[in-house]
């Protein structure tokens, strides 16, 4: 035999030894049974921890195991760092969404002051609705002499939906004043302006628009946006209708 | 399925199936044996129940990482009591001979019933104590791997990174050495 297999021969009967059995018969007899005899010793040191140590081990296990403590007190890491992860995540998020909303805020607060301050938007509504006043009531009341003109303009497809709400234009130009900075307000007045020089255009015989009317606030409310044909705003070259 | 037995007895079976079901009750049945292995290396009957409870805490915390399908419990807990012995060498100086030249250990538990050979026994087992200490580090773990923590030539190998075969040889030179310098004529 050579020694790996006198090795694997000493180890199974060292197995055996310690699984309880008797040791098998031996092929050669002499130091392999002095082996065999040490091993047997070896077996049969056994230390025990002191009653101290094994009453603070049961302690210990019943702490760790706990239905109550055994979680509290000594979770796994993964488990504590996935919960931790998790209410970063849910922090981080709430951060980015106050960030976001109140940039928004922000921009939309931009915005409306902007328009509210450009001359070409905003200040032009008010005081370009007291001459329109008179421009579109007149063909839309039934005494005027021009009233039976007026179907003429209603034939008109594009021109139907346009007159009917200029009878109602005077209280929706009223609102503007106390609200100029708002987005309705501004595609309100849009649509009155339009629907007024629509009206000039068609209506014949009506008297042309005084100049003496206009107080001279701003002083170009044809320059406005509704006046374009292409509703092409110049005071807002990306805001197209 | 591996089977138990100190002294000739077969005490206990344990299936590496339940390993990943009752904790407490694997710690409970692992704590002598991870014990007596401490104690094999270490002096002190002290040393070896402050490191027993910090092998039972690291598997404690760690008990989520044991995977059954990639070794039985006893090789995953052996390992943390090999690294934990390895830790505590390092943070200390080379063992010592043992404390008091002859005399037993108090901690040691012994069955023969009849006085005289037990006092035989003791002194051989003193004896076999004292003479393990002038071997090898790698002598004494694989000794205290198989005798006091009674694992397989598999299971030592992979805590101490051998293959099978190569355990036996170590185990049987270990052993030998052992003889030698029980004769008092170790080289």
């Amino acid at each position: 035999m050579n020694e790996q297999e006198v090795a694997d021969f000493f180890s199974e009967q060292v197995d055996r030894m310690l699984g309880g059995q008797m040791p098998g018969i031996l092929p050669e007899e002499g130091t392999l049974q002095e082996l065999l005899t040490l091993a047997e010793q070896l077996a049969q040191v056994e230390f025990q921890a002191s009653p101290a140590g094994q009453a603070a081990f049961q302690n210990r296990l019943a702490t760790w195991f706990s239905p109550t403590q055994g979680r509290a007190t000594s979770e796994p890491k993964s488990r504590r760092w996935d919960k931790m992860s998790g209410k970063l995540f849910a922090l981080i998020v709430s951060i980015l969404v106050t960030i976001v909303t109140t940039v928004a805020t922000i921009v939309i607060a931009i915005v409306v002051v902007v328009r509210g301050v450009l001359p070409g938007v905003t200040p032009a509504t008010p005081i370009q609705s007291p001459p329109l006043i008179p421009s579109v009531t007149a063909p839309v009341s039934p005494t005027s002499p021009s009233a039976t003109e007026t179907p003429s303009v209603t034939i008109s497809p594009s021109l139907t939906p346009t007159v009917v709400p200029t009878g109602v234009s005077t209280p929706t130009l009223t609102p503007p004043p106390t609200l100029p900075g708002t987005a309705d307000a501004v595609e309100t007045i849009t649509v009155i302006v339009t629907i007024e020089i629509e009206v000039d255009d068609l209506i014949p015989g009506l008297p042309p628009l005084d100049d003496d009317h206009d107080d001279g606030g701003s002083g170009d409310h044809n320059r406005g946006h509704g006046n374009d044909p292409d509703h092409h705003d110049e005071d807002n070259p990306g805001r197209d209708h | 399925m591996q089977t138990l037995a100190v002294r000739g007895t077969t005490r206990q079976k344990v299936s590496d199936a339940d390993a990943d079901l009752d904790f407490p009750g694997l710690f409970q049945f692992y704590y002598s044996r991870i014990y007596n292995y401490l104690r094999y290396r270490v002096d002190a009957q002290e040393d070896a129940e402050d490191l027993s409870n910090t092998v039972f805490e690291r598997a404690y915390v760690h008990r989520g990482g044991f995977d059954a399908a990639k070794g039985s419990f006893s090789t995953w807990l052996f390992r943390i009591a090999h690294n934990t012995l390895a830790n505590y060498y390092r943070t200390r100086e080379r063992r010592m001979a043992r404390e008091v030249e002859g005399d037993l250990p108090t901690d040691l538990v012994t069955s023969e019933p009849s006085p005289e050979a037990l006092v035989i026994q003791d002194e051989a087992i003193a004896h076999l104590l004292r003479s393990l200490q002038h071997l090898s580090e790698r002598d004494q773990e694989v000794i205290s791997l198989k005798f006091a923590g009674q694992l397989s030539n598999l299971e030592i190998g992979q805590i101490m990174g051998l293959k099978e075969k190569t355990v036996s040889v170590v185990l049987l030179r270990a052993v030998r050495r052992l003889q030698q310098h029980l004769k008092g004529d170790a080289t």
